[in-house]
């Protein structure tokens, strides 16, 4: 697990974990969808670097303070915020944890928490899974071709610049 | 929200502040434009909103394209704030040819040549793409320099074009035109005797750009525009 913190979003961290798979997602998933407990749990084979998930992140909490947010709640926005489509259902399916599939697991903490929020259980202590493995290892589950086809990198761009770029630049620019 | 209030300003310009913080361990620079006051806010707002989205728009562009720009890390419009990468190791360029200008070697002469030939190739590049980049001076292209010993016939270092902030697109050989004579009065201003240096820049350009000839021609016409007080007769 990594804890990463920012000078530009003071009173957050964010959290990532990397598991081989999740092996009761559906009841993970009935958690979160009630508000039980909160993260995003991402597929990550659509996953490039650890850093376009924090740029992600950033992007869907920026949206959450200015009241913008497309979806129901930070974390589902964080999903979102990752997709270059402008569908959200499609989002969900495209880039959500897949059953037994390697997955990433953000959680977005504010340091100054609630009461409310402090009562929660944490999603590390309602997931079952396999491995967990270091943040390090999320390039060998990275599916390069389906990346790029996602996010519509051409031949001529990836030859210009790493796809961890292109893909940072997509994110940041899809709704300007 | 990205807060900046305890980051402190690294430079100002006429249109923004730039900080210099740390966006989740990777170095990077905020770019907060002003508010201006003597502006209609509701103009204002929309000013800078659109002059953003142009900034951003036109350096994903770019390195799409094959130009090395900051990759942009995050946009809040709201807060009229664009994040982007802080590049390690970027040089002036400004700088660079000053430093080359003094040491007035063989060598520095040569290093100077291959520069504005590398330049004038990337800025035909950008404008066969439509890109403008408004405001070309020494100051906004920044160079990494790579090993010493890479010793190939290409260009040693990496171009970074920068400040964006007064972009835009247009297919019209004019405002290429503009955006060379804006470069040319600035190279020429910080870096007296190198005409020499910026007829390399032009000729590198003519031969890469698709549309040069009519760039050129108009560059031509707006050094006339500028030299004659009057249009009369």
């Amino acid at each position: 697990m990594q804890s990463l913190s920012s000078n530009l979003f003071p009173n957050i961290t964010i959290q990532i974990a990397l598991f081989d798979r999740i092996t009761n997602l559906d009841h993970v998933r009935s958690l979160l969808a009630k508000g039980d407990v909160e993260a995003a749990l991402l597929d990550a084979s659509f996953i490039v670097s650890s850093f376009q998930v924090l740029a992600a992140a950033s992007k869907a909490f920026s949206h959450f303070k200015a009241g913008a947010m497309k979806t129901k709640n930070l974390h589902s926005e964080i999903l979102f915020s990752l997709s270059p489509l402008k569908n959200i259902s499609e989002s969900f399916r495209k880039f959500g944890a897949k059953p037994d599939q390697p997955c990433l697991i953000v959680e977005l903490l504010s340091t100054v928490s609630s009461e409310a929020d402090k009562k929660k259980p944490s999603i590390h202590s309602v997931i079952e899974y396999g491995q967990s493995l270091s943040i390090d290892k999320l390039n060998e589950f990275q599916n390069r071709e389906e990346i790029i086809k996602l996010y519509k990198v051409s031949k001529e761009e990836l030859a210009n610049a790493p796809l961890e770029e292109i893909v940072l630049n997509r994110i940041a620019v899809r709704d300007i | 929200m990205a807060d900046i209030t305890n980051i402190e300003c690294s430079w100002q310009g006429a249109e923004a502040r730039v900080y210099r913080a740390d966006f989740w361990n990777r170095a990077c620079i905020v770019k907060e434009r002003f508010v201006k006051e003597y502006r209609h806010p509701v103009l204002d707002k929309s000013l800078t909103i659109s002059r953003m989205k142009t900034e951003a728009k036109a350096m994903t562009k770019c390195r799409a394209i094959g130009i090395r720009t900051p990759t942009v890390y995050h946009v809040d419009l709201d807060r009229r704030l664009i994040i982007m990468e802080f590049i390690l190791n970027g040089i002036k360029t400004r700088d660079v040819i000053n430093s080359l200008l003094q040491a007035s070697s063989e060598q520095s002469r040569e290093r100077l040549g291959q520069l504005a030939s590398q330049l004038g190739r990337t800025l035909a590049l950008m404008h066969d793409n439509q890109i403008v980049h408004g405001d070309l001076t020494t100051s906004n292209v920044l160079l990494i320099e790579s090993e010493p010993e890479a010793d190939n016939g290409d260009a040693p270092a990496e171009l970074v074009l920068i400040d964006f902030g007064l972009s835009f697109i247009s297919t019209m050989s004019e405002d290429k035109g503009v955006d060379l004579y804006v470069l040319e009065r600035a190279f020429l201003s910080s870096h007296p005797n190198t005409e020499w240096m910026f007829s390399l820049l032009l000729e590198s350009y003519r031969k890469h750009s698709k549309k040069a000839t009519e760039v050129l021609n108009k560059l031509e016409d707006v050094r006339a525009r500028g030299r004659k007080r009057t249009m009369v007769g």
